[in-house]
């Protein structure tokens, strides 16, 4: 308190200028549920990220089979078992060559292009020696222990050599020549159509079901979740490997036995949501105003609870993945030839020695999904719960 | 409590009722049978060995033998393997299959706990981003994957242990840790979760102001009560782990029942496919009634026979 406390007092207290008179009314744009969640969602930089890598796997898996130029199926046995990075070694009258650890020989060009296999003229399986011959040179590949060398006619090691990219398979082929890049990129398409699609239909019967069961309670739900309680007791890839022996391989079986045995977790889900909010008052009022049931489940309980099943479903997708990946693997998931990356896993892992690219390549690309939708789930879960909303 | 075991023991039976029913048919459903080879056989040979089966009786007699035999723990022959039993068979897998669910859970015990607790008592400092990172990816990453990211490594690139066979116990390691780690993330996430939760109560802060050391109070009050949910999700896990992991003993061919179970899928052998299922799914249902009961005892605040 300063002497002139009066003065200051009125000087304080003076009028307010027009414009002033609006500063206390909080102002600002009102922020609705979504535009709040898409903000907390863009926060979350790993969240945002999983976006962007999922919308290139998807568009890479829609668009790439047609862009590689090759068909899935197409097999160049000449060309088997070719890895993506490739040695060119180089004779001193310029022609490239590529020696293949498995013993085969073939002619490339400098930039990686192989061309053709040469055949060996003749062996010498005591020196451990074949014999080759182009263009009027003769060439010997000498294996050992060691390694595999090419010698020119000189019994010298080629002069020059270097490492390149495989210009005409990018990723290499497969045990019976077929592009694996091709057949990475078509798998993703089917590995993800099934696990959107069974997603979507699990989405649909377990929303119905639930939201029927918890909404009618009483004997209804009573019945209704007893019936998925018993479902559940069996563990469900004994129950989808038992569908997938009776139906058979396919894409379609696939979906139809991995939707029958997904939907119940969903469908619980959805059962307990609707049944902790019919009880509130706003689903109350509703009712007094004379709204009927169907537009109170779809109106009013199915919105309050979207959260929940919008995380669930996220996180279902890598599910989803993983067990037709798993069903495949073991040979029971989509026929070959059509790949699938629990597909392409089978036919690498048997050459995980010599040809590691085989099964590491779909090995990366099932992890990657996974890690992108199971983040973009945590991150959906963290935007969408309402208890962290300040 | 008398009450809620009885019931929950008669929903079980149902249950197992329901499966076996439910395989029997499916199988039974299969269109070809099981001696509709690429060769055809002439048609006394195939009545012979349909009469051996019992398959020429009504489907439903068959249905009933087959239930009795269960009862009677017989699963009948195989019908590729001629002349063994499907329990033959069974008993020749289950060796290997039971050593590497040891060796799997011992893993999960030894790592998992640990880390969840280290995680919960140092939350939001290194330890816990660390093993949060690791156990995120550990859950995530699909069990066949992470086999084939292990054994890239330490069999080809470094040569350290055997790419497959388990002749030796060097064999069981990878197959073992395969097995392991989704299951130690899991239970690290959850004792974290678990432990937290304890660290929060009410006694905590009691015990905290009676004045005991602090190692006390973390194993004799924050330990033992946050055990509870863990110790009941390790015995999921273990029964799971027992009953075969199809894929990890086809990656590492340990002649396991798990690797049995894929090889009598492909060779069609029915019998085989239906006893293992009914077997695995017992398994599990038994061991959800029991752990119910056991978390009962464990935790005396929770009251399902309430229910």
């Amino acid at each position: 308190m300063n002497e002139n406390y009066d003065g200051q007092f009125i000087k304080d207290w003076a009028p307010l200028q027009k414009e002033e008179k609006n500063a206390e009314t909080t102002s600002g744009v009102t922020v609705s549920y979504w535009q709040d969640v898409l903000r907390r969602l863009r926060q979350n930089k790993l969240a945002v990220g999983s976006i962007f890598v999922i919308a290139m796997i998807l568009l890479a898996s829609a668009f790439g089979p047609m862009l590689t130029g090759k068909a899935y199926e197409t097999q160049q046995l000449a060309l088997r078992n070719m890895p993506p990075r490739i040695e060119i070694q180089t004779a001193k009258d310029g022609t490239n060559f590529f020696v293949h650890p498995d013993l085969r020989v073939f002619l490339a060009e400098e930039n990686g292009y192989v061309t053709e296999e040469l055949k060996p003229v003749s062996a010498k399986l005591a020196d451990k020696q074949f014999i080759y011959e182009y263009n009027g040179k003769t060439y010997y590949l000498v294996f050992s222990a060691e390694g595999t060398r090419l010698l020119d006619e000189n019994q010298e090691p080629l002069p020059e050599s270097k490492t390149v990219w495989n210009k005409n398979y990018l990723l290499g082929t497969d045990s019976i020549g077929r592009d694996m890049l091709t057949r990475l990129l078509y798998g993703g398409r089917i590995s993800l159509m099934v696990a959107f699609i069974v997603t979507i239909c699990t989405l649909v019967i377990g929303v119905l079901y639930g939201g029927i069961a918890g909404y009618s309670g009483n004997n209804t739900d009573i019945f209704m979740m007893r019936v998925v309680e018993i479902l559940m007791a069996i563990p469900s890839v004994i129950y989808i490997i038992l569908l997938m022996v009776y139906f058979g391989q396919g894409v379609f079986n696939i979906l139809i036995a991995m939707v029958i045995t997904s939907w119940l977790a969903m469908a619980q889900l959805v059962r307990g949501q609707v049944l902790s909010l019919k009880e509130q008052e706003f689903i109350l009022a509703a009712k007094c105003a004379g709204v009927s049931p169907i537009k109170i489940i779809l109106r009013h309980l199915l919105p309050n609870s979207i959260g929940p099943i919008i995380v669930f479903a996220t996180l279902s997708i890598p599910a989803a993945i993983a067990t037709e990946a798993f069903m495949s693997f073991i040979g029971l998931g989509v026929r070959p030839p059509m790949p699938s990356w629990g597909i392409l896993s089978n036919e690498g892992i048997g050459a995980i020695r010599s040809s590691p690219y085989q099964i590491l390549l779909p090995s990366i690309a099932i992890s990657l999904t996974m890690f992108a939708f199971n983040f973009l789930g945590d991150g959906l879960r963290d935007a969408l719960d309402p208890r962290l909303r300040k | 409590m008398l009450k809620y075991i009885a019931k929950r023991f008669v929903m079980m039976l149902v249950t197992l009722f329901i499966i076996i029913t439910a395989t029997f048919f499916l199988m039974r459903a299969i269109p070809g049978g099981p001696f509709s080879f690429d060769r055809v056989l002439p048609p006394s040979v195939k009545e012979a060995l349909e009469a051996k089966y019992n398959l020429d009786k009504p489907v439903i007699e068959q249905y009933f033998d087959y239930l009795s035999g269960i009862i009677r723990f017989d699963f009948g022959p195989s019908y590729v393997y001629f002349g063994q039993t499907v329990n033959e068979m069974m008993a020749d897998g289950w060796p290997a299959s039971a050593k590497l669910a040891v060796a799997a859970t011992v893993l999960i015990i030894l790592v998992g706990l640990p880390m969840g607790i280290i995680a919960a008592l140092n939350r939001n400092k290194l330890p816990d981003r660390v093993s949060m990172v690791i156990s995120t990816i550990g859950v995530v990453v699909p069990s066949f994957v992470l086999a084939t990211f292990l054994l890239y490594f330490f069999s080809v690139k470094v040569e350290l242990l055997p790419t497959f066979g388990v002749e030796s116990w060097k064999g069981y390691i990878l197959p073992a840790l395969c097995l392991a780690v989704g299951p130690i993330c899991g239970i690290a996430r959850l004792s974290r979760s678990s432990m937290l939760d304890t660290l929060n109560q009410d006694y905590m802060r009691t015990a905290e102001s009676k004045g005991l050391s602090r190692s006390r109070i973390i194993f004799g009050h924050g330990l033992r009560n946050s055990l509870i949910p863990v110790t009941t999700s390790l015995g999921m896990t273990f029964a799971a782990l027992l009953t075969g992991t199809f894929v990890i003993e086809k990656i590492f061919a340990v002649p396991g029942l798990g690797r049995y179970f894929v090889q009598s899928i492909t060779n069609r052998d029915y019998t085989a496919v239906m006893a293992l299922t009914i077997l695995t799914s017992a398994i599990m249902v038994v061991a959800v009634f029991i752990i119910d009961i056991v978390y009962m005892i464990l935790d005396p605040r929770i009251k399902l026979y309430d229910k």
